[in-house]
């Protein structure tokens, strides 16, 4: 069973999605027989699968759930708000048993609770459904063992379902029906061929078996496999299956690291190969360097095609979390996600998941008004908020926008200046845009109360700080009570990138392309000393000046009289320069990240392979150590 | 050897069993063309299998079953059922009958659905 697990979590995963989507939009359209026939099928799914796997909390509960949407199928319940949010409850319990069954094997749940809430809406409703009740019993009971049972039935049979109901009701008797090929709607409808499976848990010997299934007429032949997998049992349920998987097959991440991995080396390899045909001018080699540079190339694509995931497998949760927040703090929102297939690398889909959350809080509890307040302003009630990915060029745009209150510039400059963020004066100055910006400052929070939803010190800036470390940038437009959108724009892969490549103290540094405003060379006699900072102007704007090496922590061994390339790179929302000792070129590189100790090392991103072997550090600007002024 | 009671409104199906039924050697002890007669004639004379239609005037297959359950929880019912009567099928199963036939009858069938029963 063990070796299950893996794609048993995988796949259960999907249909709690399907559920958390199911449910969503039941509560939005109650009467949608489709979508409860959908849910009821992932419930029931999952049912057969947890007790298939022996995780009874899990089974138990989906057991339940399955006997309330039945009851709602049947019209013997209504959907009311109490339903849906049982239901959400149960999914959330299904969900942490994943969680913990990924990394232990046990469920770590307490069904009982949610288990007897649910039962509680059937056992009003329902009168006397003794099956239901029996079944709950058996999955309890851990001993018990899966049969495989093969029905064929008699080539001339017409009635085919009324046939596979009397077996299913014979077999029901000595346990339980985890499972049965094809699926049972399919049975009920008679739509199959002459031949079922079906996976009973149960006590009973084989004997028992067939002494109930000979009750039922028109059976030509019956096969019982149980325990442990039989060659026949594996061969069939291969079968079943093949048809699937032959499309697609299941990697793990780590494997398609170590692909990319590899590939990166291949492309260090091949700059040195085209150094040293450089180096020596050897013109036999050109034609086949051509040609590998396009493999490796195209390979290198494929790769990374092969790592891309759609959005939707970050998207897919919000609009619960959307919901409950909207709920808890009484707001009206209709959410809506578009571009839901568009593609991300892994590692950039795994780091947006909190910048996300943390946006669409954000949208939730200081964007969107009370509905009393949007009447009275004139505007629908019901708040929208957007959550939209597009693929623009080479990079992607992630788009989170509420039609709420909008960003008040002037409302800003008053907090910052309260807060001791800028000086009044300051303040004065600041045109609206840059007063916006401020929301990015660390240590700014407009909320004037702290909520349980945003304000918990976690600010815009760390928003912002990720997506920059990530390469991306954020952008912010916002009008008074018309709404507010980030637009977030987010490198297509990590793996690999463009980098501007430095020297200074004699070693080469790579600062990320995304990262370079501009590169200017200054004299000496255009640094001044503001308050003990080098500065320079700009244009008229007045930026600070940094020495690489000093920030690095090393002492600069280069004389600041003379001139020297100062790269102007964004950080936290304003402009620094860094000044280096010479500019050596753009360069694709090849991002390998640092491990174990060195991964706390502040200033860095990782580190490359450049074509000549050396080894290069990448800068990380957003986490360069660079001192208030 | 079975003693049968027919319970079928349509005298051309009750020959049809009467036929089948009585060259393999069952003995054909009663007829009746509607449920309430069936319930009747099931009460006098004790048969070991009743065959019963579902769609009959006034007292239907099912209703009969029912009432026949009642009276006898040991009666043993095999429902003479038409093609596309699924759900009235299982709803005359849930009620207690024990099998069903479907009508154009096969000798095979017929015969293997009432000497199981015996």
């Amino acid at each position: 069973m063990e070796n299950y697990k893996d794609v048993f979590i995988s796949e259960s995963m999907e249909h709690i999605n399907s559920l958390t989507q199911g449910l969503l939009e039941l509560e939005k359209n109650p009467g949608n027989k489709e979508v409860i026939t959908e849910i009821f099928r992932a419930a029931h799914t999952l049912k057969g699968m947890s007790a298939t796997m022996g995780y009874e909390g899990m089974a138990q509960i989906t057991h339940d759930m399955e006997n309330l949407l039945d009851a709602v199928r049947n019209g013997e319940l209504e959907i009311s708000s109490e339903v849906i949010d049982v239901l959400f409850e149960a999914v959330d319990i299904l969900e942490s048993a994943l969680d913990s069954l990924s990394e232990s094997d046990e469920e770590n749940i307490d069904a009982q609770e949610v288990s007897q809430k649910l039962s509680k809406f059937t056992q009003i409703k329902r009168k006397g459904d003794k099956d239901a009740a029996g079944r709950k019993v058996e999955v309890s009971l851990p001993e018990e063992g899966i049969k495989r049972i093969d029905i064929q039935l008699d080539e001339d049979c017409t009635l085919k379902s009324v046939r596979v109901y009397m077996a299913f009701r014979e077999l029901r008797e000595l346990g339980e029906i985890v499972k049965c090929i094809p699926d049972e709607e399919k049975l009920e409808d008679g739509n199959f061929d002459r031949s079922f499976s079906i996976f009973l848990k149960t006590n009973a010997s084989e004997e028992e078996i067939r002494a109930r299934l000979k009750k039922v007429s028109e059976v030509s032949r019956v096969e019982i496999y149980s325990g442990e997998a039989s060659p026949a049992k594996e061969g069939k349920a291969k079968k079943v299956g093949d048809i699937k998987s032959v499309q697609t097959v299941r990697v793990s991440i780590e494997r398609l690291d170590s692909l990319m991995n590899l590939v990166g080396e291949l492309v260090i390899s091949k700059s040195r190969l085209f150094q040293i045909k450089n180096k020596y001018a050897i013109d036999e080699l050109n034609e086949t360097l051509a040609y590998i540079d396009k493999l490796t190339t195209s390979l290198q694509e494929e790769v990374q095609e092969m790592r891309m995931v759609e959005v939707r497998y970050v998207f897919d949760r919000f609009p619960r979390m959307v919901r409950d927040l909207a709920k808890k703090e009484g707001k009206l929102v209709e959410f809506v996600i578009e571009g839901k297939d568009i593609e991300l690398d892994r590692t950039v889909l795994d780091e947006i998941g909190d910048p996300l959350v943390h946006l669409l809080r954000n949208c939730i509890d200081h964007g969107i008004e009370a509905p009393e307040e949007r009447v009275r302003k004139g505007k629908d009630e019901k708040g929208r908020i957007l959550l939209k990915a597009r693929r623009v060029k080479d990079h992607v745009e992630i788009i989170v926008e509420d039609d709420g209150r909008g960003i008040d510039p002037e409302k800003i400059k008053r907090i910052a200046v309260e807060k001791g963020l800028i000086s009044e004066s300051e303040a004065a100055k600041m045109s609206d845009d840059e007063a916006k910006m401020l929301i990015f400052t660390p240590g700014f929070s407009s909320a004037d109360k702290v909520t349980d939803i945003s304000g918990r010190g976690v600010g815009l800036d760390v928003v912002r700080n990720k997506i920059l470390s990530l390469g991306g940038t954020v952008e912010l437009e916002s009008e008074v009570d018309k709404g507010t959108r980030f637009v977030l724009k987010l490198p297509l892969t990590l793996a690999i990138t463009k980098a501007l490549l430095i020297s200074a103290g004699g070693k080469i540094y790579a600062i990320p392309l995304n990262n370079v405003n501009e590169i200017l060379n200054v004299k000496a006699e255009d640094i001044s000393t503001v308050m003990g900072q080098e500065v320079i102007q700009l244009r008229g704007r007045i930026l600070p000046v940094y020495d690489l090496l000093s920030l690095l922590g090393k002492s600069s061994g280069t004389n600041s009289k003379h001139n020297r390339p100062v790269v102007i790179v964004e950080k936290g929302g304003n402009l620094i320069g860094l000044a280096v000792d010479g500019l050596i070129g753009q360069q694709e590189i090849v991002i390998k990240s640092l491990d174990g100790k060195l991964r706390d090392v502040r200033g860095f991103a990782g580190s490359t392979i450049l074509g000549d072997g050396r080894v290069s550090l990448i800068l990380d600007i957003a986490s360069l150590g660079v001192g208030e002024w | 050897m079975a003693k049968v009671l027919i319970v079928d409104d349509a005298a051309f199906m009750r020959m049809m069993l009467k036929n089948i039924l009585g060259k393999n050697g069952h003995q054909i002890v009663g007829e009746a063309q509607n449920g309430a007669e069936g319930v009747k004639k099931y009460t006098e004379l004790k048969p070991d299998v009743v065959t019963m239609d579902i769609i009959m005037p006034e007292v239907n297959g099912i209703e009969a079953v029912r009432q026949i359950m009642a009276i006898d929880p040991e009666a043993k019912i095999v429902m003479v059922s038409a093609l596309g009567q699924e759900a009235m099928v299982k709803e005359a199963l849930e009620a207690g009958a024990r099998d069903f036939i479907v009508k154009p009858f096969k000798e095979n069938k017929v015969l293997e659905v009432i000497e199981k029963l015996c």
